[in-house]
């Protein structure tokens, strides 16, 4: 893996009168949110934070509303003017960036989906989808035809000429990712973007996100309140808490093996069949199963282990990386069923 | 015109005179008490330094004319505000009806109204004071409406569904709490009564209008209608703080009216 | 407020006051109360001495000095370099502009009364500029009115008002709307800016015009200034309010595309705040009628003057006459200026010819007004140009 696209250290965003001074004071720094509001009548939003996001990934920031994740996500190009820290886009500097540059890397590097769409109402599809080349000055031809073809890949086609107004808020929310398609990023923030939406639509978007990642491989970073479509979407998931980080991970990581009480709370009604893989519920060999026995990879998803196993007369044995690490039964994965049946 | 000078006698006159007749002293004393109890020790000290501005300028008496009018205006515009108001705000029909003669009353220069009334009743401060409250009446009426149905619904069902009677749900729920509006309504009631009040000096209203009219038609007197438009804005900046500081007290009712 | 109302509600339902706590008069009652005591008592024990009553033809020392002040402006305009280099170039530029309107539309520069383009050609102009701006009913409504001024004799006068209008609402959008831009845009400026409006507004029309006239003269110049500096404030508060009310999330999806200041400025927030601020020329516009007829008093020419005339002279008929021109006017600005800000709603021509929940109209109706612009654009790739199979994002596509 080469230089990561996103690198951030330490950032931290206080909101409220003489918040700059809190990241350097390691007094105040180590407070909690309410302490600080009491002390010095100032939220931090963002505290501390440091995390790399892979190029082509999907990074996925998890948390509940108020744990500072929209924050973030606006910190990375400076929505919101961070306090302190480090932002590397390409191992560029962000927040020593000149307006100039800034106003560059939104143009061209940087694009971003919002929860509540944010189209200019008095413009067609086509004109808001091309908004982005007009801004940077690209003609009205070039920027057209290269609007059309966005709109086809995010299957507007039809609706060039319909206002916003007029789609319903799934169509809207396509407009808004063509939107940032079309200035070709090589990264793609997304801010809750589905979650103005009825749960079938949001399916929908989910699986077209799912489609344009494989297809384009944009590095993209995706805040969600949503734990199922963190682990739907998420390569790696970072779970924050007042601002905090509490636990980045693969989705198996963070519901095999949750950091704290809270993620435990937070994993507890996850279907573990559906996200875990083998290699949580593998136990050691034991002498008497068959060395002859089926064999499964150890990254495999229990559910879609369950066939093999049950049709197994004999536990079923585990590899990784082509050594075999040790078996399953059909009792491994009932306890992980009835785990779940109890907890729903 | 037996409507004319039943008003007139009845009530512009004896209420003028109260103005006009009572030492500027003691006036001047009572209208900071009023500003006190509305607006602290700052609105008192406000008002007082605008009556002396208005004194300073020689124009005491003029002014309690022109204030005598306004406010005896105002008080028919909020009565006006409130009736009108209230049914705009209680029946949607009523207000589909009134809204356009509102709309179309307000797009008009306040020049025209004073002609039809010229016509009924003559050049006389009566007709000024007709015409100020009919130019007037529209904002405060439209205001007070938007108050009342303002009000969320729920706490007027609330209210019906705890058996009250139609007055009882007005006088209890609705007007106290579209106070805020109705003090606003009477801002601007005030404001629009007070332009009209002086270009009623047109029509014989007298008063502060009347000077600086005259300080248009004669060079000899001209500093006099200049003195008498800087009157005007004193008076006018008064009685927008004292009205809008009642606005702001926390009170039950709206106190100003009746003791000023 | 919400504890009284509580406290009266639970009362209710017994009988009457007698569960409601009696509450002592506040200290504002007794306040008030005593001031209207002392009134009364001053009233009756003092009646008629210290009134400061002042004659009508009576003068004092200070109301002397200011009509010296006037002389001396008087004496002094040509050579004051205050007057010299600001006040005169400032009424002679506004006058240029007001006789460049009257002229065309009222009367000639020599005092024949007969606009340059005649009298056809007023009523044609103006008829066309309500067509360009509104719709057929408003262009009508206008030839209508603008002919039945001709009928009543008022038409020199009806078009003098309507020129010094134009002119006036021409000066007030070159002040108020880049101003109202600032304010909208900046907080700072806005604050600056509300004190100062809030006080304009307060202003009685007729205080502005002394003033003015000392400083430049009697005349349309003062007229139009007085105008400008009553319709401004509207027009400011629109623009500014119309600029501050795009929703936080559009305009952080554009700074999130890397627009700068100017292109934020043309390409979203002057095309949200468009319909605002027509409305605020509506406003500006019936403001400047207004203050165009009252300033009749410092000699504007037109509807105003025959009104002041009618009512100096108690002759009801003429000011009745006036008065309906006047009142037809204003009718007619109105209309005209709320048409145009109904079109400048984005999409409202559109959503008049095919409804919001039907996006995908038949073909054959596929004409739009793009809106604002008058132009009309095709649109025929909607209607059934989408594959008829099943499409994973048929979800969300209404209608299918």
């Amino acid at each position: 893996m080469n230089s990561p696209a996103i690198s951030v250290r330490n950032l931290w965003k206080v909101f409220g009168p003489g918040g700059e001074k809190i990241p350097g004071n390691r007094e105040l720094s180590a407070l909690s949110s309410a302490e600080l509001l009491e002390r010095t009548r100032c939220v931090a939003a963002v505290r501390n934070l440091s995390f790399d996001v892979a190029k082509g990934e999907v990074f996925v920031v998890m948390g509940l509303s108020g744990s500072g994740k929209s924050t973030l996500i606006r910190c990375l190009t400076r929505l919101i003017e961070p306090t302190s820290g480090q932002v590397l886009v390409d191992g560029n500097d962000v927040l020593q960036a000149g307006t100039a540059e800034l106003r560059e890397l939104r143009r061209r590097k940087v694009s971003m989906v919002f929860q509540h769409f944010g189209l200019l109402p008095h413009r067609t599809v086509l004109d808001n989808v091309s908004y982005g080349l007009q801004i940077r000055g690209a003609g009205k031809s070039e920027r057209h035809a290269k609007a059309r073809e966005i709109i086809e890949l995010v299957g507007l086609k039809g609706y060039e000429q319909h206002y916003p107004d007029q789609l319903s808020g799934g169509m809207q929310q396509r407009v808004g990712l063509g939107r940032a398609l079309a200035g070709d990023p090589d990264t793609i923030l997304f801010d809750e973007p589905f979650s103005a939406l009825d749960p079938l639509i949001r399916r929908d978007m989910q699986a077209e996100v799912i489609r344009l990642h494989k297809e384009m491989g944009k590095t993209m970073v995706f805040v969600t309140h949503d734990l199922s479509e963190a682990l739907k979407l998420g390569d790696r998931i970072l779970i924050m808490r007042n601002g905090e980080p509490v636990q980045c991970g693969t989705g198996d990581d963070l519901v095999g093996s949750p950091a704290d009480k809270y993620i435990e709370d937070f994993v507890s009604e996850v279907p573990r069949a559906d996200v875990l893989t083998l290699k949580w519920i593998t136990r050691p060999l034991a002498d008497t199963t068959p060395r002859d026995a089926a064999v499964l990879n150890s990254r495999l998803i229990i559910r879609d282990a369950i066939p093999a196993v049950m049709h197994s007369s004999c536990p079923v044995l585990v590899e990784e990386g082509g050594r075999i690490t040790g078996q399953i039964d059909r009792d491994s994965i009932l306890s992980v069923l009835q785990a779940a049946e109890s907890a729903a | 015109m037996s409507l004319r000078e039943g008003v007139t006698g009845a009530v512009l006159n004896p209420f003028q005179s109260l103005l006009t007749d009572t030492p500027f002293y003691v006036l001047v004393t009572v209208i900071a008490i009023v500003a006190y109890a509305l607006g602290g020790w700052k609105l008192a000290a406000l008002t007082t330094a605008c009556l002396g501005v208005i004194i300073y300028l020689g124009l005491w008496s003029d002014s309690m004319v022109t204030l005598a009018g306004t406010l005896v205006a105002t008080a028919v515009v909020m009565v006006l505000g409130v009736i009108f108001g209230v049914a705009m705000g209680r029946s949607s029909r009523v207000d589909q009806f009134l809204r356009p003669l509102l709309d179309a009353g307000q797009t008009m220069p306040s020049f025209v109204y004073l002609v039809p009334f010229l016509g009924l009743f003559g050049a006389t401060r009566f007709t000024a004071i007709v015409a100020g409250i009919i130019y007037a009446a529209p904002v405060a009426i439209k205001i007070t409406a938007d108050g009342i149905s303002g009000i969320s619904p729920t706490v007027v069902q609330s209210a019906v569904a705890s058996g009250s009677t139609p007055w009882q749900v007005i006088t209890k729920v609705q007007l106290p709490m579209a106070r805020q509006s109705l003090a606003l309504a009477a801002n601007q009631g005030l404001i629009y009564v007070l332009a009209m009040v002086v270009v009623g000096a047109l029509v014989g209203a007298g008063g502060l209008g009347y000077d600086v009219v005259a300080g248009f038609v004669q060079t000899s007197i001209f500093g006099k209608g200049l003195a008498a438009g800087l009157a005007i804005v004193f008076l006018g900046i008064m009685m927008d703080r004292m009205t809008q500081a009642a606005a702001a007290a926390p009170a039950r009712r709206i106190p100003s009216k009746s003791s000023t | 407020m919400s504890v009284v109302l509580q406290e009266r509600k639970t009362a209710r339902p017994a009988p009457a006051p007698v569960s409601e706590p009696r509450r002592r008069p506040s200290r504002r009652t007794i306040l008030l109360l005593s001031a209207a005591a002392i009134w009364i008592l001053g009233f009756l024990v003092l009646n008629g001495t210290a009134t400061l009553a002042l004659p009508a033809s009576e003068l004092t020392d200070l109301h002397r000095s200011l009509n010296q002040f006037n002389a001396w402006v008087a004496a002094n305009r040509a050579d004051n370099p205050l007057f010299l280099y600001v006040f005169t170039p400032l009424r002679s530029a506004v006058d240029a502009v007001a006789n460049l309107f009257t002229t065309t539309f009222a009367a000639t520069a020599t005092g024949l009364r007969l606009p340059e383009i005649g009298w056809l050609g007023t009523v044609g102009l103006l008829t066309w500029i309500a067509l360009a701006v509104g719709n057929v009913r408003v262009a009508l409504l206008t030839a209508a009115v603008f002919v039945f001024f001709g009928i009543q004799g008022l038409f020199v006068e009806a078009t003098y008002t309507f020129a010094l209008v134009l002119t006036a609402v021409l000066l007030t959008l070159l002040v108020g709307i880049p101003l109202g831009i600032l304010a909208g845009i900046y907080g700072r400026v806005a604050r600056v800016i509300t004190p100062v409006l809030d006080f304009m507004q307060t202003l009685p029309t007729f205080v502005y015009l002394a003033p003015l006239a000392l400083v430049f003269l009697i005349g349309p110049a003062s007229a139009v200034i007085a105008t400008v500096i009553y319709a401004a404030p509207p027009v400011i508060r629109l623009t500014a309010h119309g600029i501050r009310r795009i929703p936080d999330n559009t305009r952080e999806a554009s700074d999130s595309l890397g627009t700068t200041g100017l292109q934020r400025l043309l390409t979203l927030q002057l095309p949200m705040a468009r319909r605002t601020i027509v409305m605020g020329i509506n406003q500006g516009t019936m403001a400047a009628l207004s203050m165009v007829t009252i300033a009749a008093l410092i000699a504007a020419p037109g509807l105003g003057q025959t009104v002041v005339r009618a009512l100096q002279s108690l002759d009801v008929g003429t000011a009745v006459n006036a008065g309906l021109s006047i009142v037809l006017l204003a009718i007619v600005l109105d209309r005209v200026t709320t048409a145009a800000s109904r079109r400048a709603e984005p999409g409202s021509a559109r959503r008049r010819q095919a409804g919001p929940q039907d996006p995908r109209r038949p073909p054959g109706d596929c004409l739009r007004r793009s809106p604002g612009h008058g132009a009309v654009v095709q649109d025929c790739a909607v209607g059934g140009c989408l594959p008829g199979g099943p499409q994973p994002w048929s979800a969300d596509c209404p209608g299918s």
